[in-house]
C-alpha cells in the first residue's frame, strides 16, 4: 500500500458519512439511468427495474467491498469495538465502577511503589560519577552490623591504591537538633569523615564543604554541613547561617557551611554533621 | 453459435476502466459501464456495480479523478476522468498486457508441444 492510497483511506476514515452518501447517490442515478434504458426499450417499469439491478449486481456486497477499499478496516473496526464497550459500561454501572476503582488502585498502588523505587534504588546520587562509587562490606554479611574504629579506617586509608579515594560515613540516623532559632527538630544526620564531599565530588553552595584536615583530632572537630533543602526549611534560607552553632544530640557544632544544591547524603538525610570523625548534618 | 459471456478476468477491470477514460472521458459510472459492455460486444458479463470499487482504487493511486457535475440528462453525476500518471500507468500495463497474450499464444500454438 503505498502512502498516498493510506493518505486516502485515513481522510475518507474520518468523512465516512459523507461518502456513504456519495456512493449511494452515484449507485441510485446508476439504476435509475439502466432503468431507463430497458423502459426505452419497450419493457414496463416493474420489469425495468429488476433488470437493472440484475445487470449492477449486489448493491450490498459492492457497498462492502467499497467501504473496505475505502477506509482503513481496523480504525471502523476499532470504531466499532468502542462504541460497543461504552454501550456495555452504561448498561452495567456497577461493574464499570468495580473496574474503575480496580484499576485506578491498581495503577496508584504501582505507582507510589516506582516512585519509591525509584528514589531508593534507582536514581543515582546526584555526584559527578555515581557509577564509580563502592561500599566496602564485610565479605559475609554479619547478623549484627559491624563497628569500624578509626584507626582501622586509617589503615584502610593508607591502604587505598592508586587515585582511589575513601571517606567512612555512618548509616543515617535520627538526631536532635536544637538551634536558637527554630524550635527543637528531630533532623536526619549522617556523620562522615573529612574526605566525604572531596571523594564524592560535591561542592559547597555557600561557605566549605569539610577537607581531610576536618579529622585530624577524634572528636575535635565539631563541624557540620547542612543540606540545600534543610537551609531552606529550618533557616528559611538564611544568609548568615554560616558560623551558627547547633546542639545536635547534646553536642554544640559549628555549621561551616551549606552542600550543593540536591545533594542529601548517601543516603536521604537532611545534612552532614562532623562530630568525632567529622559530622555531616544533612 | 455465441459463446456464453465470460467473468471479468480477476485484475483487468482496472484496466478496462482506465482504458475507456483513456478513450472517452470524462465519464460518469453507468457511462464507463455501458462503453465497456458496447466494446465487449456481449461477450463480457459485467456486474456494474464492481466498477465503483474499482473506480476508487484507481483515484487513490493517482491515475483518474473525479468530480460531481450534471449529466446529459441533467442528473446529478459523478464524472471521472484520466489523469496523466493514469496515461502512463495505462501505456505500461498496456504493453505488459500485450507481452503475456503473445506469450500465452505462443505457447498455445506450439506444434512439437
Amino acid at each position: 500500500m503505498t502512502l498516498r492510497v493510506i493518505v486516502s483511506r485515513l481522510i475518507a476514515t474520518l468523512r465516512t458519512r459523507h461518502r456513504d452518501a456519495e456512493l449511494s447517490d452515484e449507485v441510485r442515478e446508476h439504476l435509475e439511468a439502466l432503468t431507463e434504458d430497458y423502459v426505452r426499450r419497450g419493457m414496463p417499469l416493474a420489469d425495468a427495474r429488476t433488470a437493472a439491478r440484475r445487470e449492477f449486481g449486489g448493491v450490498t456486497p459492492m457497498k462492502e467491498a467499497y467501504r473496505d477499499q475505502r477506509g482503513l478496516p481496523f480504525v471502523d473496526a476499532l470504531q466499532q469495538d468502542l462504541r460497543f464497550a461504552g454501550r456495555t459500561f452504561i448498561k452495567s454501572p456497577r461493574l464499570t465502577l468495580v473496574v474503575i476503582v480496580t484499576l485506578a488502585l491498581g495503577i496508584g498502588a504501582n505507582t507510589a511503589v516506582f516512585s519509591v523505587l525509584n528514589a531508593v534504588l534507582l536514581r543515582p546520587l546526584p555526584v559527578p560519577d555515581p557509577e564509580q562509587l563502592f561500599v566496602l562490606a564485610p565479605p559475609t554479611p554479619t547478623a549484627v552490623p559491624q563497628r569500624l574504629s578509626f584507626s582501622m579506617f586509617e589503615r584502610l586509608r593508607a591502604a587505598t591504591p592508586g587515585t582511589a579515594r575513601l571517606a567512612a560515613t555512618s548509616r543515617v540516623a535520627v538526631m536532635y537538633v536544637v538551634s536558637d532559632q527554630a524550635a527543637p527538630e528531630r533532623v536526619r544526620v549522617q556523620l562522615v569523615s573529612g574526605e566525604f564531599f572531596a571523594m564524592l565530588g560535591v561542592t559547597a553552595l555557600s561557605g566549605r564543604v569539610f577537607n581531610p584536615d576536618d579529622n585530624r583530632v577524634v572528636g575535635g572537630h565539631p563541624l557540620a554541613v547542612v543540606s540545600d533543602q534543610w537551609w531552606r526549611r529550618r533557616f528559611g534560607a538564611a544568609s548568615d547561617v554560616i558560623g551558627r552553632t547547633l546542639l545536635v544530640n547534646g553536642t554544640l557544632v559549628t555549621v561551616v557551611g551549606i552542600a550543593q544544591p540536591g545533594f542529601e547524603g548517601t543516603r536521604r538525610s537532611d545534612g552532614g554533621v562532623e562530630a568525632r570523625i567529622g559530622r555531616a548534618l544533612r | 453459435m455465441s459463446p456464453q459471456p465470460s467473468e471479468v478476468p480477476y485484475g483487468t477491470l482496472d484496466l478496462m476502466v482506465l482504458k475507456t477514460l483513456d478513450a472517452m472521458s470524462p465519464l460518469h459510472g453507468y457511462g464507463i459501464a455501458r462503453r465497456i459492455e458496447q466494446v465487449a460486444q456481449g461477450s463480457l458479463a459485467l456486474n456494474q456495480g464492481t466498477i465503483y470499487p474499482a473506480l476508487l482504487r484507481l483515484e487513490q493511486k493517482g491515475w483518474i479523478k473525479s468530480e460531481w457535475g450534471t449529466s446529459e440528462n441533467n442528473r446529478r453525476a459523478r464524472f471521472y476522468s484520466i489523469t496523466r500518471a493514469g496515461r502512463k500507468q495505462l501505456q505500461s500495463e498496456a504493453e505488459s498486457w500485450a507481452r503475456t497474450v503473445e506469450m500465452m499464444n505462443r505457447l498455445l500454438q506450439d506444434q512439437s508441444a
